[in-house]
């Protein structure tokens, strides 16, 4: 009789072969989701037939699948699935611009930071560690709330909001680059600091941070709706999913789905973005084999 | 007199560490003539690479001068210092953190050209295309990224990104120790062709005695941030005469096991001591067999061999070879042993 409870060599190497598979399957489906909902944005215009904010009165809080409205309506008559796919342009731009943004600040910030070192090292750091030493989340509505809610400022906040841990990344790497061979090389060939900065410390340090914006977009994503939520954020009539979720509470005995249609789009997308960054985060890392 | 291509004169580096100051380098007097290769050898912590740094300027000097035909270029702004990096180009240790992976071999080479405004963009590629015949790559090579290369071809590319700027002087900070020994040679042989056919001079350092004597004019013995000995190869590689010299020399493995087993060797007992507290008196004292008190005590200078003259008279006599070591200018207990 053979051991049963043992496998045999060749199928434990394809069980370790499909974990990695899916493992990169998932990332392949996180990124496809994101092309997806990319898409969705687009092309909102021409998948619904409905206006996100024209109301309906003779079909208030319409079940999904009745009266021509594929997910129903709202509590004023308007077509959750057209607010849906509209809402997915201002979470889009919300999570990725916001990200470019505070990316874009903090970036030569920490490089000069780590380069220089020095006094101007600490006192950008210790700036850092005060601010990181509140939530995110924290900042963002705190921000929001000065800046007042609108879309522009929902992105300012939670861009801002991001720089420091940024900040922190960059200069992490920039740290360890300026001790490479290559950057002295740079140095002893007569290269002016900006030249070393940007060609020879930011081309190298682009893969961190691309995994690190893959990480903060969904953040940021799951941030605008809190923001829209909270009220701080992007303003009625246009549609966000925060702030569907948050009307749908009033009614969430009535109609469920009118909190679950949006509470699952920010799952779905954030996860997306999440598989992706974590894929991304592999395929990038070479410790990783 | 010309002033020589590159004058050393007492050089110091120190570093702060916890724990105190580690004087790295020590009062490093050092001159290299026009086409001539100065090798700088000596064991891991010696000093000898702080010394090839400080002349690129990559490590600011505690004291002491550099200067470079006779222009003092130790205090100079980084603006200032531009024309001068020109001069001097160096070749680092580690082929694989010495690229900027994210440079191709053309924008790799072309770099410094674009730094020190050399030439119009077709003259840069023309520069570029000479120089990397010259270093034995093909030109298939340009359009390569580091990571795609092996690290003979790397050295090369590295090599190259030096010598492009026809620099007078090249620091060739231990080139071949990160590469296999079979690549080693052609390495080294390329570099002898390069500084015939182009005449620049050398500082190579080096913990490698065979590779010094392959291809130095003059070696340098350096032992905890000291030269303890200096003088022209065959005086220092074959009849070295301070003690931390002689156990360098008998350290050399030779190729022939019937010879190398019978071989007496006199190795010194011990680690170099910790740099943070160094002996008051010669370096070596605490582990050289021939240490008496006065070794312990006072620091030797360096001296002539054959006159027993300091430093600068002896350079005038024409008496070049130097050792720091009470024991044998002493009444001539080793002169000729």
């Amino acid at each position: 009789m053979t051991d049963i409870s043992v496998a045999p060599p060749k199928v434990r190497r394809q069980r370790r072969r499909l974990g990695v598979f899916m493992k990169r399957k998932v990332a392949v489906a996180g990124g496809l989701g994101i092309v997806l909902i990319f898409l969705l944005a687009i092309f909102a215009p021409v998948l619904t037939q409905y206006s996100p904010t024209a109301t309906d009165f003779s079909h208030l809080l319409a079940p999904p699948f009745s009266s021509g409205h594929l997910f129903g309506t709202d509590q004023l008559g308007r077509d959750t699935f057209a607010r849906l796919i509209y809402g997915t342009q201002s979470t889009l731009e919300v999570g990725v611009v916001a990200t470019l943004f505070g990316t874009a600040v903090a970036v030569p910030i920490g490089i000069i930071s780590g380069y220089y070192r020095g006094w101007v090292d600490s006192v950008i750091m210790r700036i850092t560690d005060v601010i990181l030493a509140f939530p995110f989340l924290v900042i963002a509505v705190g921000l929001a709330a000065i800046l007042g809610p609108s879309l522009r400022n929902a992105i300012l906040a939670l861009g801002i909001a991001q720089i420091p841990g940024v900040i922190r990344i960059a200069r992490a790497e920039a740290l360890g680059l300026r001790e490479q061979e290559f950057v002295q090389a740079a140095v002893a060939s007569g290269a002016s600091d900006p030249t070393i900065l940007v060609k020879y410390l930011f081309p190298n340090m682009l893969s961190p941070l691309v995994v690190q914006a893959s990480v903060a977009i969904p953040g940021a994503i799951l941030g605008s709706a809190l923001l829209s939520f909270l009220g701080v954020g992007v303003q009625p009539p246009t549609p966000a999913w925060g702030s569907m979720l948050a009307t749908a509470q009033t009614y969430l005995y009535q109609d469920y789905w009118l909190a679950v249609l949006p509470g699952l789009a920010i799952l779905l997308t954030t996860l997306c973005f999440n598989f992706f960054g974590d894929g991304l985060r592999d395929a990038l890392d070479p410790s990783i084999g | 007199m010309n002033p020589p291509l590159l004058k050393i004169d007492n050089l110091s580096v120190s570093f702060s560490v916890p724990g105190g100051t580690v004087n790295a380098v020590r009062d490093v007097n050092l001159e290299i003539g026009r086409g001539e290769i100065l090798g700088l050898v000596g064991e891991t912590g010696s000093g000898k690479t702080t010394v090839g740094k400080a002349v690129v300027r990559l490590l600011e000097p505690t004291s002491g001068a550099i200067a470079i035909d006779g222009v003092d270029i130790t205090h100079l702004s980084r603006r200032s210092m531009r024309p001068y990096r020109r001069q001097i180009q160096m070749v680092f240790q580690d082929p694989y953190s010495s690229l900027n992976p994210r440079m191709s071999v053309e924008q790799l080479i072309a770099h410094p050209l674009a730094i020190h405004g050399i030439g119009g963009r077709s003259e840069r590629v023309k520069l570029v295309r000479e120089i990397v015949e010259k270093v034995g790559l093909s030109k298939a090579v340009l359009g390569r990224y580091p990571g795609e290369m092996s690290g003979g071809q790397r050295q090369r590319v590295g090599l190259a990104r030096a010598l492009v700027l026809s620099p007078a002087l090249l620091v060739a900070d231990e080139p071949v120790s990160a590469l296999d020994v079979s690549v080693q040679a052609g390495i080294l042989n390329l570099l002898v062709d390069l500084q015939q056919e182009l005449g620049f001079s050398c500082l190579f350092i080096t913990h490698d005695l065979g590779v010094a004597e392959h291809l130095c004019d003059r070696v340098a013995v350096m032992y905890l941030g000291e030269i303890v000995e200096i003088g022209r190869r065959e005086e220092v590689l074959v009849h070295g005469e301070h003690p931390y010299t002689k156990s360098l020399l008998e350290a050399v493995p030779i190729p022939d096991p019937t010879i190398q087993r019978g071989r007496e060797r006199a190795t010194l007992p011990g680690d170099p001591p910790d740099p943070l507290s160094p002996p008051v008196g010669c370096a070596l004292s605490p582990r050289c067999p021939l240490a008496d008190l006065r070794c312990e005590q006072e620091h030797p200078s360096l001296m002539a061999m054959r006159s027993g003259q300091t430093t600068s008279e002896a350079l005038l006599g024409g008496d070049d070879h130097m050792v720091r070591c009470h024991r044998i200018q002493e009444a001539g207990l080793l002169v000729g042993s």
